[in-house]
């Protein structure tokens, strides 16, 4: 790369510095010039539209948008004047005219409202036009967040944020003037759309009340709100989290813009399934009395643990664990294993093949943003791994990457691919095809998830990197693994054994004593319970503990549950995708009795 | 052997118009008579007359036939074709004073332009490549490619000195030069054929008519830009241009002039067409290239520029329709040539669509250069109906509206910005007196509303805020606060919008503001429209007009109940003196009545004349005034003194005296009668019995008159304005203007007022027995007759034409049925003197029409042929000016046209205690706008004493039928009643007696009564 030319340039008399190909605004900030801005956002493509940020450039009577004008060298730019006051200030009433934006009343108050701080900064204190107040609908269907139109001031940062980060387009303008609308697929409402992914980054940009998170809500202004920074463990992405908490509440989850992962943005699990679903928590140790599980203190239940665990001899005690437990929680494993007979992780079907060899690909997001091809096969990034399904779509739709999808299940993906195919049934001369489209990619990308292990999948794996590698022009290609567990490959490397199928594992040797780490998994490890012997084989053990965080099926089949903490209440670091050690923070304290999972297995196996 | 070729238009216009049934007229009838392998028939596409459609061009001979229907077609051919001459019946009226002409060369319409662009149009079949090639299309292609290098045709555009004709007018060659130099591949190249300005059909015609011309023009474009792929951007509403260009660049791939490898010189060049979707905002290069990628067709900042980063994000270049058209000409002719047309910094031609309120609609190709008054008057053949213009609209929707006296100003870029308008793309749309300003705007400022896309908000909320309130200027509840924010706004919405739809929107408020300013405040003030658009400002069109704004559906609908008293009353309070102007007012109220459009306007005011005549001749009158008596106001205590007894003060005194004031009467003539009614007008027109009635009802209210009062000599008028609270001048205008030719002070020759009122009052007058009128209003024609009464034989000599004259048309048929001569088109030169110092003829020179003016009227010239009128009276009566001598005594400020200044709004005079009214505040002005000048005054005095405003309150409150009546009853229209000719020349005493009863009933029924308006549900609101 040529390093871009420097330019100089005045800005409110001030001499300033920057670089050619930069706006007058980014040089302005830099410069610690305040300009202000309502559409802007910095991560998006400039769009020009609210005329807040105008300037006067010498030699030019017409105002012009600083987002979008490119600096010139030498130019002389006014950012304060009587004449830009006063426009700004117009366009200020107008946008208060049009439509209802009486702050007492706005059901999201942000505190942090893009149009309300101009209006202070603006020294408004009255409107000139009289209130044209359209009585516009409200759409509340979505699952997490609803959109008031009557707040809504057109800025389309949710539009293009929709567009440019999570990449579906989802939302867009209809209409015209006047008659503007934000609207859903094709006027659709949020509860009918095909095509949103609730990842709820519009909802984080929206600079008004109109995108509001129904958790957060009538919740006070974010501003007043405490933030910790934290790591997201419902995937192995590992995103950043930027935790807004009041009164020991979580008001709001935002993505961590600082973090080199997901530099802001989320899926919808990170940002809303951790805290705006309803899950019932255990809080305090259970023990089984009579066939009912009733509270006990932490006593009464090591005691018992304690009891079941003396009458069994150390082959017949097993320790099966959640592949989402921290590093820390791991070493803690690794410390306990001699203490039981066998110590499993238990993974989705064919992930244990990924386990088998973890291997992490340094910077695999940033790595899919600059490819020129990505092939995907046998992962569902889209319900997986929203994130890296984004960074897949705005790759494909923002830089004319070409996409093809091998799968098992259909996903949103599909209607971006240039070819998508199910693993199963790929005929010989379908391979032509694909060989066209992938003619002349100078930078492949290859995603491949759990069912990318099986027999066929490994076939098409192969046939693919066979056609990459006659590209003259191709560099390998980068290959990136994706699981579905969040820390399965970092545990396995403590070499933990995955297990994909818990009842044979179970069966293997008769288990008197056995303990399962469900940690903060939103099912409460329910999912072993799905293989039909499971439920059988807990029966006929003497002494099932469970230390979870929800309550699910599985602890109701325990004779002691013990209460573990959740994703925000835990510390310690996991290891994404990428092989990143990333870090926890506890955002709150612990709830009931809850207590750290290496905390747990250390009081147990003490 | 074929000897003539017939060109029939095939052009939207004429399509709709119905050429297609012409054609297969002319095929049917060619061959019927053998005529078939003798003359050739061809569509072409549109010639430009669009309202004269369907037309049709006969090669070789020229002639030009217009308004063609089948039926008309065997006349036509038997005729040209087996007779030999042209057929009279369709062929077009030339220059006013010429009758006919034959050929398209000598019809203006046509011979007034210069077509380079048009060229082709109207002449080859739009679809057929061949003639195209004959007229020399596509070797400017061939030439560019075997013998130009990019930046020698780069060159070649920058020296002709081309501007963009998308509007702003940016140099061509320049925008090449930029494109060529853009780094980055690949680039493209893109036609603007968005057009959308309503009344603007330029490009749909080029396209329509010539479409390989923008082909060509395009792979030039390309060629020298560095760019292989072109798209032209078309809206969906146009779609035979849309065919006509498939097929044009279908067949310019198949001749290789499209494709890979033209002329095998290694150059590729395709294009594709975009249908765009009707989006206003997609003619915005930026928006036009979003749409043209799928996306929502909106604006974005420039720059960058479509040079720099354009469509996909590659360098492009976006030229118009009309721009492209002409790159093949320039290349062909060279640029010298292309530079010699047009003027210093435009060049070149352009073409205009013509629309609204003119003769010729219809395109039209002028050089830059040629006046607005030349394209509207010469080539557009004026405003119909004989109305007057008022302005045109040039630009679309956000141009400017140009004034009367800015119409020679030549048309290029810079002189129409200077005006506050804009070239555009060439929308002309004119405007005659019934097309309110307000209206104007307000009906292009809501075009702009409705397709501004909503990006940003000045444009998005901003004008929406000023179509609010210009909705509100509009429906009367308006303000002067409201009119201040609009034009705030417009400055806030020009300079903070992103694109030019935002920025250009105000431009019709703005210019329509600084030039038609009164025509607002009078919506804001006055809650009136005087255009008659803005209907919630009106009752009826008929009560608009009328300078009283009597409730004329009112009391027509109250005699149609058969309720005389009722009606009387109405008419009594609307107009104090109904059975006066019954008889001469010019009832202006019947030119916008809508009952003329289905067969006559209804005969308002013989109507309101049989009201009055009746309750007079009854006891109604009586009746009447005890009622209008009981609503008088108590007494105020202040004085008002009136001077003047004339339809001003009259119209003053009675509503100042029914308001509770003491109003004196103060008039120079003597014993109880008023110079103008008693002695003005003649008593055959107005018996004197009829005024005195008048008089007296006037009496009756409570006002007082002192006569013999003339100011200066027995009124002293600073004591007056001493004694009183107000003084009100309603004083006419009496002093007549001089001819300024020689022999003026001869005997013989009188002012008409002198005559006039000479005869009134019986004064002896040496009159020769051949007199002279010179004059076409009221007082000629009256001055006229009259003298005809007197046993003279009478010549009018008049400057205009006879639709020129001001005079009440049937006056003037009149004058001519009882024995006068009229010439027209004259002016006096020189009055004959006879030894004695006595008249003994007139000497006038013909008049040939020059120039148009301001309003559209040609400015007469005099030529050297002169006449000589032989007579021993010459009467003037040429119009009358104040006497200056009245605003002396009172310290009065005047106007540069020596009226006197008064407040347009108030009438209030630079002396807070002195208002004015009539002549002699506005000018002359006729019978009814003089009553109303003293209706008006009448509220504002009152207002200034009392502070209330309770004029209204001397109305009675009628209740009648409120349901539309059935279209079309009551029958023919009644013309007045008029004695024969015979028996009316003799006569000096009424000689159109009143209506009967029925007719007058009939006429109640002809009335469609507009007073009620219904909603959107057809009942009345």
């Amino acid at each position: 790369m040529i390093a871009p030319k420097k330019i100089s340039l005045h800005i409110d008399g001030k001499s300033c510095e920057g670089d050619q190909g930069q706006t007058i605004l980014e040089i302005a900030r830099a410069n610690k010039i305040n300009i202000p801005t309502l559409c802007y956002l910095k991560e998006l493509t400039p769009w020009g539209g609210c005329r807040m940020c105008i300037v006067e450039i010498e030699g030019s009577l017409k105002v012009a948008p600083s987002c979008t004008t490119p600096a010139m060298d030498g130019s002389k730019i006014t950012t304060k004047s009587d004449r830009l006051y006063q426009l700004r200030r117009a366009t200020l009433e107008l946008l208060f005219s049009e439509r209802n934006h009486l702050c007492p009343m706005c059901p999201y108050n942000k505190g942090d409202c893009g149009l309300q701080h101009q209006a202070y900064m603006h020294g408004m204190d009255s409107i000139r036009y009289p209130y044209l107040y359209p009585a516009l609908p409200e759409d509340v269907t979505g699952r997490y967040f609803g959109i008031d139109h009557n707040r809504c001031i057109l800025c389309a940062r949710c539009v293009r944020t929709c567009d440019e980060v999570e990449g579906v387009h989802t939302l867009d303008v209809s209409n015209r003037g006047i008659k503007n609308l934000i609207v859903v697929d094709m006027n659709q409402k949020f509860g009918e759309s095909t095509s949103c992914t609730s990842c709820g980054a519009c909802v984080a940009n929206c600079p008004t009340g109109a995108l509001f998170d129904k958790a957060a809500a009538f919740r006070g202004p974010l501003a007043s709100c405490q933030q910790v920074t934290t790591t997201c463990t419902e995937c192995p992405v590992g995103c950043g989290l930027k935790v807004y908490i009041k009164e020991n509440r979580i008001v709001n989850v935002w993505g961590d813009p600082d973090s080199p992962v997901n530099r802001g943005h989320l899926c919808v699990k990170g940002r809303y399934q951790t805290w705006a679903e309803p899950r019932e928590r255990v809080l305090t140790p259970l023990l089984r009395k009579n066939g009912k599980l009733e509270k006990a203190t932490w006593d009464e239940a090591l005691a018992v643990i304690r009891k079941g665990a003396k009458s069994a001899n150390k082959t017949e005690k097993a320790l099966l664990v959640a592949p989402r437990v921290t590093n820390e929680t791991a070493k803690t494993i690794t410390t306990v294993s001699d203490k039981v007979d066998r110590v499993g992780m238990f993974v989705p079907a064919n992930e244990a093949a990924l386990c088998a060899e973890p291997s992490y690909t340094a910077d695999a997001l940033q790595k899919l943003q600059d490819a020129d091809a990505i092939i995907v096969i046998g992962a569902q990034p889209t319900t997986d791994n929203g994130v890296v399904a984004a960074r897949i779509r705005t790759s494909v739709r923002q830089r004319g990457a070409k996409l093809l999808v091998f799968h098992t299940h259909k996903s949103d993906l599909d209607r971006f691919a240039d070819i998508s195919a199910n693993i199963v049934s790929l005929e010989h001369k379908f391979w032509d095809k694909v060989a066209a489209v992938l003619k002349g990619v100078q930078r492949p990308a290859v995603v491949y998830g759990p069912n990318a292990m099986t027999s066929i999948g490994v076939t098409v794996m192969e046939r693919l990197i066979k056609i990459l590698e006659k590209n003259p022009s191709g560099r390998e290609p980068l290959l990136i693994g994706l699981p579905i567990s969040p820390n399965s490959l970092a545990l396995a490397g403590t070499g933990i054994e995955a297990i994909e199928d818990v009842a044979p594992w179970l069966d293997a040797k008769p288990i008197k004593f056995l303990h399962i780490v469900a940690s903060s998994a939103p099912d409460g490890g329910a999912q072993i319970l799905q293989e039909k012997q499971v439920p059988e084989l807990l029966q006929q053990i003497d002494c099932v503990v469970v230390q979870a965080a929800y309550a699910s099926r599985l602890t109701e089949a325990a004779h002691v549950v013990l209460p573990a903490a959740i994703w925000c209440e835990k510390s310690g670091t996991i290891t994404n995708f990428e092989g990143r050690q990333l870090s926890l923070r506890p955002v709150l304290p612990m709830s009931g009795e809850a207590r750290e999972d290496g905390a747990i297995l250390e009081t147990v196996f003490a | 052997m074929i000897r003539s070729h017939v060109l029939v238009c095939g052009g939207v216009g004429c399509i709709s118009s119905g050429c297609h049934a012409v054609q297969e007229a002319l095929a049917s009838e060619l061959k019927k008579r053998g005529l078939d392998s003798e003359v050739q028939m061809i569509e072409t596409s549109c010639m430009g007359p669009c309202d004269l459609g369907p037309v049709i061009l006969i090669h070789p001979d020229g002639t030009f036939y217009q308004r063609v229907t089948a039926p008309d077609v065997a006349a036509l051919v038997e005729e040209h074709f087996v007779k030999g001459r042209p057929y009279k019946k369709l062929l077009p009226k030339g220059k006013v004073g010429e009758n006919v002409v034959t050929t398209a060369r000598d019809f203006a319409f046509m011979a007034k332009q210069t077509k380079i662009i048009l060229d082709n149009c109207g002449l080859i079949d739009a679809e057929n490549i061949d003639e195209y090639i004959a007229r020399d299309g596509y070797a400017a292609l061939g030439k560019v490619l075997t013998g130009m290098t990019p930046d020698q045709v780069i060159a070649e555009i920058k020296a002709s000195g081309l501007r963009g004709r998308g509007g702003a007018g940016f140099p061509t060659g320049v925008k090449w030069d930029l494109m060529r130099r853009a780094p980055g591949t690949p680039k493209y190249i893109i036609c603007n054929a968005d057009e959308g300005d309503p009344g603007a059909f330029m490009n749909r015609a080029v396209l329509e008519g010539d479409p390989h011309r923008v082909v060509e023009g395009m792979a030039i474009g390309g060629y020298a830009m560095g760019a292989n792929r072109g798209f032209i951007y078309i809206r969906a509403e146009y779609p035979l241009a849309i065919e006509r260009l498939k097929i044009a660049i279908d067949q310019a791939y198949k001749s290789g002039l499209l494709g890979n490898n033209l002329f095998e010189k290694g150059f590729n060049f395709d294009i594709e067409l975009r249908i765009g979707a009707g989006a206003f905002v997609c003619g915005e290069e930026t928006a036009l290239m979003r749409s043209i990628e799928g996306k929502r067709g909106q604006p974005q900042p420039r720059p960058p520029f479509p040079a720099q980063r354009g469509l996909w994000g590659k360098p492009s270049n976006i030229n118009n329709v009309e721009t492209w058209a002409t790159v093949p000409v320039i290349i062909r002719n060279g640029a010298g040539w292309y530079n010699n047309i047009g003027t210093e910094k435009s060049k070149g031609t352009k073409v205009f669509a013509l629309a609204g309120k003119i003769k010729n609609t219809g395109l039209v190709e002028v050089p830059f250069g040629t006046t607005l008054r030349d394209i509207i008057f010469e080539i557009g053949g004026g405003i119909p109906d004989g109305k007057q213009f008022k302005a045109v609209q040039t630009g679309g929707p956000s141009g400017g509206v140009i004034p009367g006296q800015h119409l020679d100003t030549p048309v290029e870029y810079e002189a129409l910005q200077k005006l506050g308008s804009i070239m555009g793309s060439g929308g002309m749309v004119v405007m005659d007196e019934d097309s309110c300003m307000v209206g104007v705007a307000r009906f292009f400022l809501e075009f702009c509303c409705d397709e501004s896309c909503g990006k940003c908000p000045p444009c998005r909320v901003g004008t929406k805020q000023m179509l609010n309130l210009l909705d509100k200027i509009c429906s009367g509840e308006g303000t002067l606060t409201d009119l201040n924010q609009l034009e705030q706004l417009c400055t806030i919405v020009r300079d903070a919008s992103l694109c030019g739809l935002g920025q250009a929107a105000p431009n019709p408020v703005l210019t329509t503001l600084r030039y038609f300013r009164h025509e607002y405040e009078q919506h804001v003030r006055e809650h009136r429209c005087v255009a008659g658009e803005c209907t919630a400002l009106q009752l009826s069109p008929c009560e608009n007009t009328c300078p009283l704004h009597m409730n004329i559906p009112g009391f027509l609908q109250l005699l149609k109940e058969g309720r005389l008293d009722d009606a009387f009353e109405q008419v009594v309070m609307d107009n104090p003196l109904p059975s006066t102007t019954g008889r001469v007012c010019q009832h202006p109220c019947e030119t916008r009545c809508r009952r003329a459009g289905m067969d006559a306007s209804v005969n308002m005011r013989e109507t309101h004349r049989y009201i009055g005549d009746v309750a007079y001749q009854s006891h109604v009158a009586k009746k009447v005034l005890k009622r209008i008596l009981k609503r008088k106001k108590p007494a105020t205590g202040k004085k008002v003194a009136v001077i003047g007894a004339g339809p001003t003060g009259l119209g003053a005194a009675f509503y100042l005296a029914l308001l509770g004031h003491k109003v004196t009467v103060y008039e120079s003539a003597p014993d109880a009668g008023d110079m103008f009614f008693h002695y003005a007008l003649p008593q055959y027109r107005l018996p004197k019995r009829v005024v005195d009635r008048e008089f007296a009802f006037i009496r009756s209210v409570g006002v007082q008159f002192k006569f013999n009062a003339v100011p200066g000599k027995t009124l002293k008028l600073d004591k007056l304005a001493r004694d009183n609270d107000v003084v009100f001048l309603a004083i006419g205008t009496w002093e007549e203007i001089a001819l300024g030719i020689p022999g003026e002070d001869a005997e013989g020759l009188y002012a008409s007022l002198e005559f006039l009122t000479a005869v009134a009052c019986g004064k002896k007058l040496r009159l020769g027995e051949k007199i002279t009128v010179i004059g076409g209003g009221n007082p000629a024609i009256d001055a006229a007759r009259r003298a005809m009464r007197m046993g003279a034989d009478v010549t009018i000599v008049y400057r205009g034409s006879r639709e020129d004259m001001p005079a009440i048309p049937d006056e003037t048929e009149q004058a001519l049925e009882e024995g006068a001569h009229l010439i027209t088109m004259a002016a006096p030169v020189r009055v004959l003197v006879g030894k004695d110092g006595r008249v003994t003829g007139l000497e006038v020179a013909k008049i040939v029409p020059g120039k148009f003016d301001s309003r559209g009227r040609r400015t007469p010239v005099i030529t050297k042929e002169t006449r000589i009128i032989p007579c021993g009276t010459v009467i003037k009566a040429i119009g009358e000016k104040l006497d200056s001598r009245i605003t002396k005594a009172l310290g009065l400020e005047t106007t540069q046209w020596k009226t006197i200044k008064v407040d347009p709004w108030t009438l209030q005079t630079s002396n807070p205690k002195v208002y004015a009214g009539g002549g002699y505040a506005s000018g002359s002005a006729n019978v009814a706008a003089a009553m109303g000048s003293g209706k008006k005054a009448a509220k504002m005095i009152d207002e200034a004493l009392t502070g209330l405003d309770r004029f209204e309150e001397l109305w009675p409150k009628f209740e009648y039928d409120w349901t539309i009546p059935p279209s079309g009853q009551g029958g023919a229209r009644n013309p007045a009643r008029l004695l024969p000719v015979e028996e009316r020349k003799g006569t000096w005493i009424d000689v159109s007696p009143t209506f009967t009863e029925w007719q007058a009933k009939a006429e109640c029924l002809r009335c469609l009564r507009c007073d009620i308006k219904t909603g959107t549900d057809g009942k009345p609101r």
